[in-house]
Order: structure tokens, then C-alpha cells, then sequence
């Protein structure tokens, strides 16, 4: 199996295996037995009918200033996801990347934002971070779920409303809102490559923090390398691998690898 | 060279927070609130 095809199989393994609860689907109910104690590495709304394991973004800012060891357990498994995979999460195991790269499959003219524009757009999810866990802190709630999580409406609020009526009729502006964000996100993946991914998602930017000191890492080999530029004209998140392998927007898709004619990168778990 | 330290730093650092609030009680509070409907994901009651 090729690597992109062997990518997106991984893909839809991990989005149907985090979200296999079935009478969810079928009752318009949710999954409340104790698997949910454990987080998923990827954005998947906890109260997706299907979702077995808990949102990481979500229960990060439940447990901020709530219980007695703080928000450990979480930001412990965050670490250790963040260590051990980084940005390979968002390129394997993350749902909401899995419905934007088939999005980006659409034949559709592909939009490449100006460099003014789509670096400092990029930071722009560090901004998300720090003000989710700011936010969480001073008003004891999930404010980047409330006002910004498109997963939380595309997985959780659409299915529920559709199946439950009693919940269905709790549909106010607040909801329409965060439908507006989710079509707009919805459209913009049409054009540009992972645009939530690339400027919004707190969780892509925690992990990005590990690239550049986790276990999986990209590797160029100087001797192979003959400064074609086919790795960074592939590369769907603008890196330049040759210069940043490691770079905390690179999400381990493998599309430079695939590009490059020389077998000059390689990628993979290191001890050392 | 430089990461080689950091990651097992990192590593060890990740177990101890998670082992910690897990022993201390977190996830079973956290799958308190994840058990309930979460009505901010969804945009809901407001």
C-alpha cells in the first residue's frame, strides 16, 4: 500500500475506532461508561454519540483549577502524546484532520495564502492556547469549546440535535454561531490546505512545541540531498524540509518523502 | 544531541503527571464531566 493511501487507512482506523459507540448513533444518547477516564490524542468532541475516550482540549479545560492536582493528569498524557508523536497525532489519529484532508482531496482550484499573510496567521493558535487555558482559568468554563470547537458542533452538537428532540429544542444563537464556523471552516479546507490545523487549533500547536525534541523525527541525509525543492513544493503545510525538519507546522504526512527522488528523507522513532 | 535528554526529561515528566492525577482522583472527576452531555460543544443553551 502506497504511503498516502496506508496514511488515510490509519486515518479513518483511528476516527472510527475513537468513536465506535454504536447506540449512540442509533439513540441519540452518549457513551458513559469508564474508558471515558482515558483521552484520545486528537480532537474528538467527548460528547460525540460515538465517542469512547475524552477530548483532550476539553477535559484540559474542565480540570484547570477544579480538583486538587490541577489539570496533571491531562497535561501528563498531553505531554506524552506530545513527546512521543507530536504533529504525527494531527497527520494520523486527529478526526477533524482526517474531514479536512478529504476535503482537500474535492477538485477544487487550491489557494496558497500571500507569506505576509500566512505567517503571522500562524500564530494565531499559540493565541487560541494560551487564552483557552486563561479563559478556562477565570471563567470556569470550556470557552474555546463554547465559542470556537467546530469538532464539538460537527460531532456532537449536529448528530444530538438531530436525534434528540429535547436537545433540539435548546438550539439558540450561541448554536448558529458556531454553525457559521464550522461552514466557513468547511469551505476554506475546499481551497486551503488544513485551515483549522494551520491557524486555530490549540492542540496542533501544543504538539508542534514537541517536534523538535520528541522520539519521531524527520531526517534529511545532506549526502543524498540535492536541493531539488520537490519536498517543499509538496510539503501541504508550506515546510521547507530541508531547512526545518523537524519544524513544529510539519504534521509527518509523509508528502515530502514520497516527493523526493533521492530517498534523501527518512522518518521515524529515535532514542537518541 | 541536545534533545537527546529532553525527550526522556519530557517522558518521564508526562508519566508522572498523568500517574499522579490519576491516582489522585482527576480522571474519575474528568469522566464526571465527560459522561454528561456537554452542551458548550454543541453551542447549546445560549
Amino acid at each position: 500500500m502506497k504511503r498516502q493511501s496506508r496514511r488515510t487507512f490509519i486515518q479513518i482506523v483511528a476516527a472510527v475506532t475513537q468513536n465506535a459507540y454504536i447506540p449512540g448513533f442509533l439513540n441519540g444518547v452518549i457513551y458513559q461508561g469508564k474508558i471515558k477516564r482515558l483521552c484520545v490524542p486528537g480532537l474528538n468532541c467527548y460528547s460525540c454519540p460515538g465517542a469512547l475516550g475524552a477530548c483532550p482540549v476539553g477535559s484540559l479545560q474542565n480540570a484547570l483549577g477544579r480538583h486538587s492536582t490541577g489539570p496533571a493528569y491531562v497535561l501528563g498524557t498531553l505531554i506524552l502524546f506530545g513527546v512521543l508523536l507530536g504533529r504525527l497525532v494531527c497527520g494520523f489519529l486527529c478526526p477533524f484532520g482526517l474531514l479536512q484532508d478529504l476535503l482537500a482531496k474535492v477538485p477544487l482550484p487550491k489557494l496558497k495564502l500571500p507569506r505576509w499573510l500566512d505567517r503571522p496567521l500562524r500564530y494565531l493558535k499559540y493565541v487560541v492556547l494560551i487564552l483557552l487555558v486563561v479563559l478556562a482559568v477565570l471563567m470556569e468554563e470550556p470557552t474555546f469549546c463554547k465559542y470556537l470547537c467546530p469538532a464539538g458542533l460537527l460531532e456532537a452538537g449536529l448528530p444530538l440535535t438531530s436525534l434528540n428532540p429535547q436537545l433540539a429544542g435548546m438550539r439558540g444563537p450561541l448554536f448558529y454561531v458556531k454553525l457559521g464556523i464550522l461552514i466557513l471552516i468547511v469551505l476554506l479546507s475546499l481551497s486551503i490546505f488544513r485551515p483549522f490545523c494551520k491557524y486555530l487549533c490549540p492542540l496542533g500547536a501544543f504538539y508542534g512545541l514537541f517536534n523538535g525534541v520528541g522520539f519521531y523525527r524527520l531526517q534529511v541525509e545532506e549526502t543524498k540531498c540535492v536541493r531539488c525543492g520537490r519536498c517543499a513544493a509538496a510539503c501541504p503545510m508550506d515546510v521547507d524540509v530541508t531547512k526545518h525538519p523537524n519544524s513544529p507546522e510539519c504534521i509527518r504526512c509523509g508528502k515530502c518523502r514520497d516527493a523526493c527522488p533521492h530517498d534523501a528523507i527518512s522518518g521515524g522513532f529515535r532514542c537518541r | 544531541m541536545k534533545a537527546g535528554w529532553i525527550k526522556w526529561a519530557l517522558l518521564g515528566l508526562g508519566i508522572g503527571l498523568a500517574v499522579w492525577g490519576w491516582l489522585g482522583g482527576e480522571a474519575g472527576v474528568m469522566m464526571r464531566k465527560a459522561i454528561y452531555i456537554c452542551l458548550e460543544c454543541m453551542g447549546l443553551g445560549a
